[in-house]
């Protein structure tokens, strides 16, 4: 596809997002059963299967509703989360990139979405009171302080351009290779996930809800995991997502199939990152202040690592998908950061 | 004529504020009634005047009285003190925004520093405080070349962000808009200043959205918290104006744009805000939790209240956000090309604003906390106006850039088109934001959500429940007693700060290191030192204590270092 947006493609780009979202709704609690499942496996303990998360969501969502007098609002609250749960599931790209002209957000954008969705996840414990709403608040602050860590990742991928733009200047760039920076980016975004509560912490959040509102809770929680998952995954290797501009019609699907074939490999490798990173008991409060830290400390060092290479600003043209000047640019950044690493 | 006809309402308001009650007494009670009304009625006509004229692009001064006259930001301004103006009771507060307004649309600097002057000592509440106050506006009387200019403007940046702080009420953003006012003005003139003395102004804004918005987070009165965020949402306004005006940057325009939306749809909620906090009938302190639900007060005050705080958070799709977003594109423009220390700190600043935002946004949860079941005067109107200008300015950001086009000195926006309205265009560049898609894209998403609910076996429907008191497994609820309510030991509303300070690993909530009073100089040095020896000892446990974080910390650090000596 070369110049602008056709009836066709915006069709085509609106049918793959409904796909998108389908596909990530239903993977959520699956991808929460598995993390589950491997924490499981590596700690020794009886493991249940992974679809035991689906299985405990729809049993919930057919139990009486009690609420106490606050849980008005805590359901209100949950029922928002979702929505924003769903619709940063069609904005994080998960097997392709959306075609040049269609509508598009910026990664500050997504990001704003996903930590307002995680704070209003954080709102049920608040509104309980007492102790509750200390720890509630504190996990607020925590979750809160995330947006502005994730600045200098924000700044990386450049706010004058949106997101499918981005990842289509980049598509080209090897993980391995010059591609390093948007890895540690990347890896900066799955920190998010990586030290978010678990366990015993995570029961407590949703400790006083009930029926359909800890359903939903659940199901929005899985959700925004697995989008920044599936952010993190995209920031590190943009090349596994198929690019409406490089290609026509049949070119595009068979590379949306690839791309969904590679999405579930990074899926999984996730989930076993996170199954690993269960092993490493932190105390809440520490856990959140070495979440901040290392957010802002990866995120900084990506973003001097691609400054440092390409100083001037870069020249996008109109309808274009990949920025014209990126391309010489990549053998520069990959000399600079040998150059700084040894 | 337009001016004339401005100051003709200013004038007629100002009398109505300063004319005591007694002299109606005998006239007959119904003027009482409606003078609240006619006030209403002349500020929203000065409001009206101001825009029409903003958006015509009148300048010039009056010429029978050359006194007052029209330049630059003064109408935009105008237009939203007028909403201030016209919320605010009678009285004191009535005349202050009167006198404000008037400076507004004064030409010299010395009749803009009488009348400001005489607002800001009005505003002040304690007699100390009222003699320092004016002094905010002395910067208008020294020269802009001076060069104890700019160290005037830091001190009056932080003296009018103490009055904002102070204030009760719509009246607290009058001190905002007079230092604005000032500021703007005097770095127009000065243009680009010394790097020390943009630090000084950028450190100062920044210590008073710092300060103002661990009031927010601290208080526990509904007023404090209100003016705390509007204290914290001026630091950020003047950290953006010094950045546009006074820094030789490349995104200096952008962030010109991010300061005419910061004057717009958050200014507007916070006025209601603020006027929510003061006019309270219901109960005020109390454990607000225990109301039984959200029966209390009617749908339209709860849209009163929520619609009011969703344009000042940074929830997208409304005002904060854009602002955020804008700032946000000016940082990216200033980075590119710029010396690794300025890229540097525009990285550091804009994680400062965005956790600014954060802030306020827990903040706002706590106004929200504080305030919830109350019941307001006149069933909450004056708010729920606010919060629907708010809010249609937030959806129609380009007619809003497009009016306050004069507010800062820079590129004038382009001609105002259908889409144009819709669309926030920070500078000439490609980047654009839609706020109108967004919430077309929620929409989108709750449709999506239900389906997805239905397929996952769970009702969406709010509010089908049985209500059933706490479970506490049998343990004894804590209530507070009346007396240890009177003494005040009552558990803290939605405790922020301290839950912070916990996070932050400062046990006992920031208050472990009271200052200590001294008397004599040897006795003096003596202590100091052993408190040194103290502080050092306790700085030694808690990096012991969190030798991770510092290990990474260094790791960082020394990869820092190769932005500086690398490439």
């Amino acid at each position: 596809m070369n110049g602008e947006l056709t009836w066709g493609w915006a069709i085509g780009c609106t049918l793959a997002l409904l796909v998108q979202v389908t596909l990530l709704v239903l993977a959520a609690p699956f991808f929460a059963g598995l993390t589950e499942w491997v924490a499981a496996r590596f700690e020794g303990r009886s493991v249940v299967a992974v679809s035991a998360r689906w299985r405990e969501i729809r049993h919930h969502g057919g139990r009486p509703c009690l609420r106490t007098p606050v849980g008005q609002a805590a359901g209100m609250a949950c029922r928002a989360a979702l929505v924003l749960g769903v619709l940063s599931c069609a904005l994080v790209p998960v097997f392709s990139v959306s075609a040049p002209g269609f509508v598009a957000p910026g990664l500050f954008l997504v990001c704003c979405v996903l930590v307002a969705g995680m704070l209003l996840l954080d709102l049920p414990q608040t509104l309980q009171g007492g102790v509750a709403a200390w720890w509630g608040c504190a996990q607020l602050l925590a979750d809160g302080l995330v947006l502005p860590v994730l600045a200098p990742v924000a700044l990386l991928a450049g706010t004058t351009r949106s997101l499918p733009v981005f990842l289509a200047g980049v598509h080209g760039a090897s993980p391995m290779l010059d591609g390093a920076p948007y890895v540690l980016a990347g890896f900066a975004v799955f920190m998010v996930v990586v030290l978010a509560p678990w366990g015993a912490e995570a029961e407590l959040r949703m400790a006083g809800l009930s029926g359909p509102d800890r359903a939903i809770w659940m199901l929005a929680s899985d959700c925004l995991s697995l989008c920044w998952v599936t952010l993190a995954g995209d920031l590190a290797w943009a090349g596994s997502l198929a690019s409406p501009a490089l290609g026509d019609g049949q070119d595009w699907l068979s590379g949306c199939a690839l791309g969904v074939v590679l999405w579930i490999g990074k899926v999984l490798a996730a989930a076993v990152l996170l199954g690993l990173s269960r092993l490493v008991v932190l105390t809440a409060r520490r856990r959140a202040r070495v979440r901040l830290g290392v957010i802002f400390l990866f995120g900084l060092l990506a973003w001097q690592m691609t400054w440092a290479a390409a100083p001037q600003p870069v020249v996008l043209d109109e309808g274009s998908a990949a920025p014209a000047v990126e391309q010489p640019q990549s053998r520069q950044d990959q000399g600079a950061v040998n150059g700084e690493l040894s | 004529m337009l001016i004339c006809g401005l100051l003709l309402c200013l004038l007629g308001a100002g009398l109505l504020d300063v004319v005591p009650e007694e002299a109606f007494r005998h006239r007959g009670g119904a003027f009482l009634r409606w003078r609240g009304l006619v006030r209403g009625g002349l500020w929203a006509a000065i409001g009206c005047m101001a825009l029409a004229g903003a958006v015509a692009r009148v300048n010039g001064v009056l010429s029978w009285f050359p006194l007052f006259g029209v330049d630059g930001p003064a109408l935009p301004m105008l237009s939203v003190l007028s909403i201030a103006g016209g919320i605010v009771g009678v009285g004191r507060r009535g005349l202050v925004c009167v006198l404000a307004a008037l400076g507004l649309l004064a030409l010299s600097p010395l009749v803009f520093c009488l009348l400001a002057g005489t607002a800001l000592a009005l505003l002040a509440r304690s007699g100390g405080r009222g003699l320092c106050l004016p002094f905010a506006v002395l910067p208008a009387c020294v020269p802009a070349d001076s060069i104890l200019s700019v160290p005037l403007l830091a001190l009056s940046i932080v003296q009018t962000g103490h009055a904002v702080g102070e204030q009760k009420g719509p009246v607290a953003v009058v001190p905002a808009f007079v230092g604005i006012f000032l500021l703007g003005r005097l770095l127009a003139e000065t243009g680009t200043v010394p790097f020390v003395q943009q630090a000084l102004m950028l450190v100062c804004a920044g210590w008073v959205a710092w300060r103002s918005s661990m009031q927010a987070l601290r208080a526990e009165q509904a007023w404090r918290v209100a003016s705390g965020l509007t204290g914290a949402w001026y630091g950020g306004a003047c950290m953006v104006l010094v950045l546009a005006l006074a820094c030789a940057l490349d995104g200096a325009d952008a962030f010109g744009a991010t300061l005419r939306l910061a004057m717009g749809a958050p200014v507007v909620g916070l006025v209601g805000l603020l006027w929510l906090s003061v006019s309270m009938h219901g109960p005020q302190g109390e454990a607000v939790w225990q109301t039984a639900g959200s029966g209390t007060g009617r749908a339209w005050e709860r849209w009163a209240l929520w619609g009011t705080m969703l344009p000042v958070s940074a929830m997208p799709p409304l005002g904060g956000f854009t602002v955020l977003w804008s700032l946000l594109v000016a940082s990216d423009y200033s980075v590119q090309g710029a010396s690794p220390a300025t890229a540097l700190g525009m990285v550091v600043f804009a994680g400062f604003q965005i956790m600014m935002a954060v802030l306020c946004a827990a903040g706002l949860l706590r106004a929200g906390a504080l305030m919830r079941g109350g019941c307001w005067i006149n069933g909450g109107l004056p708010a729920s106006l606010c919060a629907g200008m708010a809010c249609l300015l937030s959806v129609v950001p380009g007619l809003w850039l497009s009016v306050a086009d004069t507010l800062v000195v820079g590129d004038s926006a382009p001609g105002l088109s259908l889409g144009g309205l819709f669309t926030v265009r920070p500078a000439a560049g490609e980047s654009t934001l839609v706020p109108a898609l967004l919430l077309l894209a929620l929409a989108a998403a709750a449709g999506l959500t239900i389906l997805v609910a239905r397929f996952a076996g769970v009702s969406l429907h709010n509010g089908a429940g049985h209500v059933v008191p706490p479970w506490r497994q049998g343990a004894p609820v804590y209530t507070p007693t009346p007396e240890s309510a009177e003494q005040g030991r009552m558990a803290p509303v939605l405790p922020f700060s301290q839950a912070g300070a916990m996070l932050c690993g400062l046990h006992g909530g920031g208050r472990a290191w009271p200052l200590p009073r001294l008397s004599a100089m040897p006795v003096r040095v003596a202590v100091l030192s052993r408190y040194g020896r103290r502080w050092l000892f306790r700085a030694v446990a808690w990096s012991e204590g969190h030798g991770m974080v510092l290990l990474v910390l260094l790791l960082g650090a020394g990869l820092l270092m190769g932005l500086f000596f690398g490439a």
